[in-house]
């Protein structure tokens, strides 16, 4: 739509005083973490003017964030790692491969989007327990995996129903096999699509609370989330910490967002939700 | 059928295995556990006692679990609303604006990727009557809006805590219609131009049809996780105070960890899936003749 | 393209590999070291207080015991996270839950019997009589008392000074003081709940106690009255009536956490706050810009006497399926025993008194005033309150009090009457009693 450049100012102001509005808790996260317990207790919203930027390391340190980073990075990137290959490859077959029974997958994988996580919790707990992956990191990208793909999958097929298949075609005539096409032809195309799903993925993951809290016993292994959560638990009341706290949890999404969001960007323009 | 178009369909199927496989040993075989532990009577720690179908007349009267359905309806029809509203009117005027395009959609999207329990737990404190946002009102001499409780207040609370996720969902939501938007051909805008028609014209006749299949998955993943949301009160308020923002989740969790009435939660959980279940049905039954219209 | 995948092989094998470690050493390693190790999961401690406990117990045992590594943590939402680890048949050798969870981890085969460790250390000769009871359970016993704790009402009393104010005995006093520290600008009493619903257990102890007396809830929890009991009844009616009165944190406390409340009452905001002798060991910064003390509850009803409750706090239990019972009796006798340790772990403000005599002596001569203060204040009150209660958590039913504590504040926000609240409470006990809960108390 193109509009009078008046018509663009105006809406420049608007937006930008939405996005002002918009950004307020987070910028009292970051400003709030840089003053004392007292000073916040008081006023809530006010410049720090005594930057009190040894919360940072205070705080880091007890919380023991270094493990919970630690932990999270590998639980993230293993559950990256696994969720994009098996999605690459259902949705590909799905969306690309006459497969058997083609419609029941679907409806599995997007159907089951309506599977209340708690509920499978107390059954999930009891045999991991069992098999020894309970209180464990590899465990833990073990459940998480799954629990992504609906949700994922839902991205990727609109993505790939969008690839004209004339270019797999052309690959099949010279002789490829499927795996082949699969990987010199549709996921060059694919980049995109695929640093969003590793994206939503990785942050999900970073961020999840429910059942790493139940799994995850050992100190030593427990997530930046969970270091969190204990962190603000029942004895904490130094308000300044807790924000900077907040802070600390969320840098390296927020990192690894300004660096990938120009394709992830276009992972979600391509692949526009259509049926 | 050839014997290389079988072949595809062997390799296709295989292709799909490894996911289907991971996806239903993890989640849907522990979840048909709960046809068993939903007939059952259990504590969570010992032998659950079978008992037949008296979890669902437990069910029927169970006037606390209606009380937390009715929020999370509450919950549905403020995300289908708010969110999709701010998401929409953000990205309509955003795709006008070239060059701080890119900006901007960092700035909205920014809450997406922080956890719930952040976000929570700084809303709870926002919320909070003595250090919150309401003592910036009672600074300026605001005396009403400054002695607002937002979370103790019957009628507020489940909104104030539906909102703390809104703030972390509708950059999401924002930057799918941008997508969506994007797709939209601008050729048809020229005609539309050529044919005289205004804004709201423009709007209406072209760039809604073009959306409608972004805004139909929207819905139905907003119906569907209202249904299922649970960090969010469990952070904030843990379903209190005395249940006014209970939702089902939060119920039947408690139900299964304070309670130890596990077999019921199981019940519930159930129950709760089936109608997730139906909700999706319904939307596709929706796109279904979306798309023959 | 070789390349690209040629990364990606090596990514996944080192993520594999780095995976594999992991889950070798994310499990304890049992045979690797002759070591025997013992989990043991306590419930969330600020940092500092956990530092305590592992200096003076856990690192003090080690130190003593260099077979035995001791693998402790804290976790948030212990009771949760437990629950769950149990019901699959996992859970650490060691944790924490209170006295009336005590029922259904039996009955479920959870927990073990310690009744011949008890013979074998002598337990019974030297904890308090009233703390051993609350971990029996038909006959036998399956836990070990923690925390002795009493319940009171603290106040500031640099406030009650200045205005000329006395602690307040009588419900008539207890009313001036409320109404007079409204009058000054002050929230009577601190108190916030939110997240946490079993704190209100602190509410309906203090009042049951006050106005129905102890007596009658000791007759309550045997069956010889009912929740219709007129006193009964009048305890819970005048709690809601001074919550309608704003005397509770305005109304507030179903929207303010309680670390909140206690900031409020430690930065002078309010006058009373309804907690137990468990502030005084580093539950709360108290600061020094005001002075606080403590004292029981006074009479909610004239022919009452003021009133406070004993408890232990948290009580420690021992997994069925541990591998080292033995080392586990072992680790709690140490906590009972080695006064010269432990005492420096309750005096810098880490643990909590235990539930026996301990010479004063035991104590640094640089304990914390405040938690000198919650000792001598256990230990006086524990002797001279003639109108001694049973907590809830350490005394009532299981069932009941889970249904008291959730749905109490229905009642504050109008959404259910004092009738219907306590008609199904009474409900609720006889099932309790149908399943064989008894009163261990006397």
């Amino acid at each position: 739509m193109r509009i009078r450049r008046r018509t663009q100012i105006v809406l420049l102001v608007l937006i930008s005083l939405v996005a002002l509005v918009h950004s307020f808790p987070f910028l009292i996260m970051i400003m709030n973490g840089l003053r004392t317990n007292e000073e916040v207790s008081r006023v809530l919203v006010a410049f720090p003017t005594d930057p009190q930027f040894q919360n940072l390391p205070r705080v880091w340190t007890k919380g023991g964030y270094l493990e919970g980073y630690f932990s999270s990075f590998i639980i993230g990137i293993g559950t990256v790692i696994l969720v994009l290959f098996i999605i690459t490859l259902a949705a590909y077959g799905i969306v690309k491969l006459n497969i058997f029974f083609r419609n029941f997958f679907t409806a599995y994988f997007i159907g089951s989007l309506s599977i209340p996580m708690f509920g499978i919790l107390i059954p999930l707990y009891f045999t991991f327990s069992k098999l020894g992956l309970a209180n464990n990191r590899f465990g833990m990208i073990l459940i998480y995996s799954p629990i992504y793909i609906p949700f994922n999958f839902l991205f990727m097929r609109a993505f790939f129903i969008g690839i004209p298949s004339e270019l797999e075609d052309a690959a099949r005539i010279d002789g490829c096999s499927e795996l082949k096409t699969l990987w010199y032809v549709t996921l060059p195309l694919a980049r995109p699509i695929m640093t969003t799903v590793a994206l939503i993925v990785f942050t999900f993951t970073w961020n999840e609370f429910l059942f790493a809290n139940v799994f995850l016993s050992d100190d030593a292994i427990r997530t930046v989330a969970l270091r969190f959560y204990k962190f603000t638990g029942e004895w904490q009341s130094d308000y300044a910490y807790i924000y900077m706290a907040s802070f600390i949890s969320i840098i390296p999404v927020l990192f690894l967002y300004f660096f990938m969001q120009k394709s992830f960007i276009e992972g979600m323009t391509k692949g526009s939700l259509k049926t | 059928m050839h014997r290389s178009e079988i072949k595809r369909k062997i390799a296709g199927t295989l292709f799909v295995l490894p996911a289907f496989l991971v996806h239903f040993l993890v989640v849907t075989l522990p979840g048909l556990t709960l046809f068993y532990y939903g007939s059952t009577k259990w504590n969570g720690l010992g032998r659950p006692e079978f008992t037949g179908l008296s979890n669902f007349f437990r069910m029927l009267t169970d006037n606390d679990f209606y009380l937390a359905l009715l929020n999370n309806i509450i919950w549905t029809l403020f995300f289908f609303i708010v969110p999709i509203a701010f998401g929409l009117a953000v990205a309509l005027a955003v795709i006008n604006l070239r060059r701080s395009q890119m900006l901007f959609r960092s700035i909205f999207f920014l809450p997406y990727v922080m956890s719930a329990v952040v976000v929570g737990r700084i809303f709870s404190i926002l919320y909070s009557p003595y250090i919150g946002i309401t003592s910036i009102f009672k600074n300026i001499g605001w005396e009403g809006l400054g002695n607002l409780s937002l979370l103790t207040n019957i009628r507020t609370a489940p909104l104030a805590v539906a909102y703390a996720d809104h703030w972390h969902w509708w950059g999401f939501v924002m930057v799918l219609f941008l997508a969506a938007l994007h797709q939209v051909n601008t050729d048809l805008y020229e005609v539309a131009d050529i044919e005289g028609a205004n804004a709201i014209q423009k709007f209406w006749y072209v760039t809604l049809p073009s959306i409608v299949p972004t805004l139909v998955t929207i819905y139905m993943i907003t119906l569907i996780g209202s249904f299922v949301t649970f960090d969010y009160v469990y952070v904030m308020t843990k379903g209190g105070p005395a249940g006014i923002t209970e939702i089902a989740s939060t119920w039947i969790y408690k139900k299964s960890f304070w309670d130890y009435n596990a077999g019921y939660a199981s019940f519930l959980s159930l129950m709760i899936c089936f109608l997730c279940i139906g909700f999706y049905f319904i939307f596709r039954i929706i796109q279904k003749r979306g798309l023959e219209v | 393209m070789i390349k690209r995948f040629s990364v990606l092989i090596i990514l996944a094998i080192l993520v594999m590999g780095v995976s594999t470690i992991l889950y070798a050493s994310g499990e304890q390693e049992e045979g690797a070291a002759e070591k025997v190790t013992v989990n043991f999961t306590w419930q969330h401690l600020e940092t500092d207080r956990e530092q305590y406990w592992r200096t003076f117990f856990i690192d003090a045992y080690m130190k003593k015991n260099p077979d035995v590594l001791i693998n402790f943590q804290t976790v948030p939402d212990s009771r949760g996270t437990f629950r769950v680890q149990l019901a699959a048949g996992a859970g650490p050798d060691i944790f924490t839950m209170d006295a009336f969870d005590i029922k259904e981890l039996a009955d479920a085969d959870r927990i073990l019997p310690l009744d011949r460790y008890s013979k074998k250390y002598g337990w019974q000769d030297f904890m308090y009589e009233w703390a051993y009871n609350s971990c029996m359970y038909k006959g036998k016993l399956y836990a070990l008392p923690y925390a002795a704790e009493v319940t009171l009402i603290w106040y500031n009393k640099t406030f009650m000074d200045k205005y000329g104010w006395s602690v307040p005995k009588t419900r008539a006093e207890f009313e001036e003081r409320c109404e007079g520290a409204i009058a000054q600008g002050l929230i009577p009493i601190a108190y916030g709940y939110s997240g946490l619903p079993l704190l209100n257990q602190w509410l309906y102890d203090h009042y049951i106690n006050s106005y129905a007396s102890a007596k009658k809830l000791v007759a309550l929890l045997k069956d010889q009255i009912k929740f219709s009991d007129p006193d009964i009844t009048g305890s819970f009616k005048l709690l809601k009536a001074d919550w309608d009165k704003g005397w509770w944190n305005e109304k507030l406390s179903g929207g303010i956490t309680i670390e909140e409340a206690r900031s409020i009452f430690s930065r002078g905001d309010a006058l009373f706050n309804p907690e137990g002798t468990w502030l005084a060991y580093g539950a709360i910064e108290f600061g020094t810009e005001y002075e606080f003390a403590a004292d029981a509850w006074p009479s909610m009803k004239d022919g009452v006497a003021p009133s406070t409750s004993v408890a232990c706090g948290e009580v420690i239990l021992v997994n069925k399926g541990t591998k080292y019972p033995d080392e586990c009796a072992d680790i709690f006798n140490f906590l009972y025993t080695e006064l010269d340790t432990i005492a420096k772990g309750i005096g810098y403000g880490g643990m909590e008194m235990l539930c026996r005599e301990v010479d004063p002596s035991y104590y640094p001569e640089d304990t914390d005033p405040y938690v000198r203060l919650g000792l001598e204040l256990t230990d006086k009150l524990m002797k001279t309150v003639a109108n001694i209660g049973y907590s809830p958590w350490g005394f009532y039913p299981n069932k009941t009090n889970q249904y008291l504590m959730d749905n109490l504040d229905k009642v504050f926000l109008d959404r259910e009457s004092v009738e219907e609240y306590l008609s199904e409470a009474q409900k609720i006990i006889e099932q309790d009693f149908a399943e064989g809960y008894e009163f261990t108390g006397e």
